[in-house]
């Protein structure tokens, strides 16, 4: 696959300001490929840069192999959606979106068909009369869309286009957003703030922070293997548990006073290192304490019959013989000091090892099948090694 | 905190007497103010379209209504040179001030130079020192050019106090306009004078042509400076009732006067209008 947009070494500074600090990054074709971070992060100033808004102060930028220093924005072969849609008040819906072929000098029936055919795709047709003053948000977005598609850019550039709409019309925007970039197979780059949207439509995200790009990579890469506290944090929840490094043969224990928790890492680490063990509340596993029967956890049968002898106990019987023989795994006793019903889940804040608190989070399945827990219980909290990662600041 | 804290519904502040009625009377006293200084800024001017219609030379006795001034006025070939030239001046003023102001706003808005806000105050100038100040000024520049004063002169000194006008005017319609409209031009292909031709002019129509009219007006009206640099035989209508007066007030002045007053307004109307859409 070939790559259409490449930051070699890329610094912006505005004065004593660094918005974005030596960035490597490199978009292949096609790719839905998303920016994300808190605002001031630099995200914005980047697709500037891409779309020829500012010029780097140090770096080079490449856009289809090409380099792109001096090359003003309108010779550039990329199209913006603005955050605002930036419609032009005295244009029509057409005219707005024949903007840009009659720059290209395209011949006018050709202009007419595309456009045509552009609002077609975001479903505007009846619209384009009409003056942008006279459309609502998600319209005039959908007009945006179509009038820099319409060009056939190698690359668009959206700066938190779904930004101003409200929650349900972006939920459904973003579909259709993934769902247009798949039809028409140009590479977008999207800027956003909002993580859910992002893991939504994105083939790759970077996370951004401070104009340092903390991470790059799948969705699911990122959640599950968050390289830093601050990814950790702001993708998702998550809870931190501070501890130092005291063994690390595949699985890394840290001590917590007189005990001591266990994750996996994929970061270099030191014995004696300050960390933080970083785990999500949905993968932590909330029992009862002391002796329960089957029907009360949610443990595979066949594990259970093999602790005791191929047969599952039809009594009580002491959960921890079972975690026990689960490997690379912890459990750790705790006191529930908060339970919150939210429909789809239940939250419990839990107290564990003397100081620390816990979120966790249970699914809720329906009457028959949860087990739950009142404030002052003492429950058992287990996770297996995977399930948390060790962090440093 | 419990619901029960705060009563279902604000309760209602009683207002002492006294204090509703002072308060009944700043009210009336307002638009007693109003109603005043309207009068006292008005009542000269409806004075002298009033007299305007007086059947008599003199001024002070009504006789009746008539016409006549009006028609004397039309039949002054030196009013009717005046008003000419006055036409002349603002026309020219105003096309070249309009041109010169628009680029000035466009470089003060949307540019950075060198000395940007030296230039920035420099530019109110026109607008904050008095007019006697501007109009010497402009006499002297004009004595040490060794320029010989005609209808030009006259011409170059309002469009210098002009471009202030129509570069503020304007300004203020670029700086509500957002940069952002431009920069999506450029990213659809429209080179700089693309953008400014097709997307920046349009929007700004609104505000160059309430310049322009402001403009025209200010050139229409301007007595101080135009007498100063006026050469010889180059009368504009301001200056032309200034010497009619000297030879006596008739009703004639009041009649060229009053249709001045009139197309001055319309104009000025017309240009905040404009400014409001």
């Amino acid at each position: 696959m070939s790559i259409s947009v490449k930051l070699d070494h890329v610094t912006k500074q505005f004065g004593e300001f660094t918005a974005v600090h030596d960035m490597v990054l490199e978009i292949a074709d096609g790719e839905f490929f998303s920016m994300l971070g808190p605002s001031g992060c630099g995200k914005t100033t980047t697709l500037r840069m891409i779309a020829g808004f500012e010029q780097p102060t140090s770096g080079e930028l490449y856009i289809m192999g090409q380099p792109v220093a001096g090359i003003p924005a309108y010779r550039r072969p990329v199209n913006t959606v603005f955050q605002n849609y930036a419609l032009f008040p005295h244009m029509t819906v057409a005219q707005n979106v024949a903007f840009g072929l009659e720059m290209a000098k395209v011949p006018k029936a050709e202009i007419e068909k595309r456009v045509k055919e552009a609002l077609e795709q975001v479903q505007m047709s009846p619209m384009s009369q009409r003056k942008p003053t006279q459309l609502s948000g998600g319209q005039q977005q959908r007009v945006a869309l179509a009038r820099a598609l319409v060009n056939r850019p190698k690359v668009l550039l959206l700066d938190e286009p779904l930004g101003a709409l409200d929650l349900k019309l972006r939920k459904a925007m973003q579909l259709e957003l993934k769902q247009i970039q798949q039809e028409v197979g140009i590479t977008f780059i999207y800027v956003t703030h909002d993580q859910e949207e992002a893991m939504t439509m994105s083939n790759r995200i970077a996370v951004m922070s401070n104009g340092l790009v903390q991470q790059i990579g799948a969705p699911r890469a990122i959640y599950e293997h968050p390289q830093s506290r601050f990814v950790a944090d702001f993708i998702g929840e998550t809870n931190f548990l501070e501890g130092n490094v005291t063994e690390m043969n595949g699985v890394v224990k840290m001590a917590v006073g007189n005990d001591y928790l266990i994750g996996r890492t994929d970061l270099p680490l030191t014995i004696g290192q300050k960390a933080y063990l970083a785990i999500r509340p949905e993968k932590i596993n909330i029992y009862p304490q002391g002796k329960v029967t089957v029907r009360d956890v949610e443990l595979d049968a066949e594990q259970i019959a093999d602790v005791f002898g191929g047969r599952v106990p039809s009594g009580p019987f002491d959960i921890k013989q079972v975690l026990k023989q689960e490997h690379e795994s912890m459990y750790v006793n705790g006191k529930v000091e908060e339970a919150i019903y939210i429909g789809t889940d239940t939250r419990y804040r839990v107290r564990i090892l003397g100081n620390q608190q816990l979120i966790v989070r249970v699914q809720n399945f329906g009457d028959r099948y949860d087990t739950t827990f009142e404030v002052g219980d003492e429950v058992l909290l287990h996770w297996p090694a995977e399930n948390a990662r060790v962090l440093t600041e | 905190m419990s619901a029960t804290t705060f009563p279902a519904q604000p309760m209602k502040q009683k207002v002492p007497y006294g204090r509703r009625l002072q308060a009944a009377f700043n009210k009336r006293a307002l638009l007693w103010l109003a109603v005043g200084l309207f009068l006292f800024l008005y009542i000269p001017i409806i004075i002298l379209i009033i007299y305007s219609f007086n059947e008599s030379r003199q001024i002070g006795i009504w006789t009746g209504f008539s016409w006549r001034w009006y028609g004397e006025l039309l039949r002054d070939q030196a009013v009717l040179d005046a008003l000419k030239l006055s036409l002349w001046v603002a026309t020219w003023s105003t096309l070249i001030s309009t041109f010169l102001g628009t680029l000035t706003a466009l470089a003060m808005e949307r540019h950075r130079f060198w000395g940007k806000i030296t230039y920035d105050a420099i530019l109110y100038l026109p607008i904050i020192i008095p007019d006697i100040v501007m109009a010497l000024s402009t006499l002297l520049f004009f004595v040490v050019l060794g320029v010989a004063l005609s209808k030009y002169t006259i011409l170059i000194a309002h469009v210098a106090f002009n471009i202030s006008f129509v570069a503020i005017v304007v300004r203020a319609r670029l700086a509500d306009m957002s940069s952002t409209l431009e920069e999506a031009a450029s990213d659809l292909g429209a080179n700089e004078w693309q953008t400014f031709r097709r997307v920046t002019l349009p929007l700004l129509m609104p505000g160059i042509v309430s310049g322009a009219l402001l403009a025209f007006t200010l050139s229409l009206d301007d007595f101080v400076i135009t007498f100063f640099v006026a050469g010889p035989g180059s009368t504009t209508l301001p200056v032309r009732v200034y010497s009619m007066i000297r030879f006596g007030l008739t009703p004639e002045v009041n009649a060229v006067s009053t249709l001045m007053f009139l197309g001055s307004t319309l104009l000025v109307i017309i240009s905040l209008v404009l400014q409001r859409r």
